[in-house]
């Protein structure tokens, strides 16, 4: 009795040590640890927006940290999930450091499948939530999570189509369109516009290219055939538009011409 | 005069009880204090009542523990501290599942492996505790 009294006081203390000498190393690790996220940087791509964020981690520290796990999701007003980008870093040993960039990409095309096209019209604020899950000494998971906003800039900002008149001596109709690009980058691609009288016929179509600036107005005005035998003095105008970016259409615009 | 020579007997029993109870508590609060002070303060938030208690739990059972030297009492108190810190811990600690909140930020950490360390120990002194009695009680029956 005496023998095993004495081994469980030894096992008991030693424990305690380990456990003590283990919280304390954990506190003094984690307030060596060097978290931090750089400037945010946004830039165009090939699909419509990156927005690339330096993740910093120096771990000073006796643990290593394992499976960090940085997720961001951007989401709309309503809550519709606009984008959602991981980072995973199996391992940061001990006395290393990383540099990691975490890009979020957000695909103009996901707009239109997503049925978020209003964000291509309008501006709006865009929520984003960020977590970062880690393994701290193989045995202390730790998740924070914060959420941020950042504005919208629409890219076919209050876009119209004016007034369409008539010219019977060149059978043509013209058609003027505008729109204020408020993304950081360019637009670039083609219009094309099908015009209905109000018995749904088609009597014109025509195509435009385009070429937008970030920050900047668009206006332009296509001269088109058009049937005067089919022509009424209302109708609609189906626009497609197609750039690198995303593809968009038909949006349908009604269209009064003025008694002439 | 025979209850004088008894009283002085057993304050002279009692006395150093007392004063290595009183020790031992005086230690305890001085590590406490002292480890406090290493470990940075923004870590204790909303922690301060229940580290406190912690504290408490341990000077009060190690001037039990001192009081009762000798007893079977001794061995009883330190099953119930060795009990009331596994309760201690599991409360302290949310089950493992700590949470908190700073501006916008939330925070959770997963601490069950670490807690559960905590109370095998704890159950590994609970164990001790039972075989000290026993091994009490035995040698007082021979």
């Amino acid at each position: 009795m005496r023998q095993a009294i004495r081994a469980l006081g030894w096992a008991t203390t030693a424990l305690w040590v380990f456990v003590l000498i283990f919280m304390g190393t954990i506190f003094y690790s984690l307030a060596n640890l060097g978290v931090g996220i750089g400037q945010s940087r946004a830039f165009p791509s090939n699909k419509g927006l990156t927005i690339s964020l330096p993740l910093l981690i120096n771990n000073t520290g006796y643990y290593d940290i394992s499976e960090l796990n940085l997720t961001t999701c951007v989401t709309d007003c309503n809550g519709t999930l606009v984008s959602a980008s991981t980072t995973y870093v199996p391992s940061i040993s001990r006395g290393s450091s990383i540099e990691q960039a975490h890009n979020i990409s957000i695909s103009l095309n996901d707009f239109v499948t997503k049925n978020l096209t209003y964000l291509l019209f309008n501006d709006s604020v865009l929520n984003v939530d960020t977590f970062i899950i880690l393994k701290f000494a193989q045995t202390i998971y730790f998740q924070t999570s914060t959420n941020t906003t950042m504005p919208w800039g629409a890219p076919l900002y209050n876009f119209s189509v004016k007034e369409i008149s008539c010219n019977l001596t060149n059978r043509t109709l013209t058609v003027p369109i505008g729109f204020e690009n408020h993304s950081p980058f360019d637009i670039n691609g083609t219009i094309r516009l099908d015009v209905y009288n109000d018995k749904n016929e088609q009597i014109s179509y025509g195509e435009m290219t385009v070429s937008a600036t970030p920050h900047s107005r668009y206006e332009e005005q296509i001269e088109m055939p058009v049937n005067l035998s089919r022509r009424t003095k209302s109708g609609q105008v189906h626009l497609f538009i197609e750039t690198a970016m995303f593809s968009l259409g038909p949006i349908v615009k009604e269209w009064v011409t003025p008694n002439d | 005069m025979i209850e004088e020579r008894d009283g002085k007997a057993i304050l002279k029993k009692i006395l150093p009880r007392v004063v290595k109870a009183v020790l031992s508590g005086i230690i305890i609060y001085l590590a406490f204090y002292f480890l406090s002070s290493l470990i940075p303060e923004v870590l204790f938030l909303g922690y301060e009542q229940l580290i406190f208690v912690f504290t408490m739990i341990l000077i009060v059972f190690a001037v039990l523990h001192e009081l009762s030297a000798g007893t079977i009492l001794q061995y009883a108190f330190s099953f119930a501290k060795a009990l009331l810190l596994i309760i201690y811990f599991v409360y302290a600690l949310n089950g493992g599942i700590i949470t908190a909140t700073i501006g916008n930020m939330h925070f959770t950490v997963d601490i069950r492996v670490f807690l559960a360390m905590l109370v095998f120990v704890n159950v590994l002194g609970l164990t001790k505790s039972m075989f000290e009695a026993i091994n009490f009680l035995s040698g007082k029956e021979e």
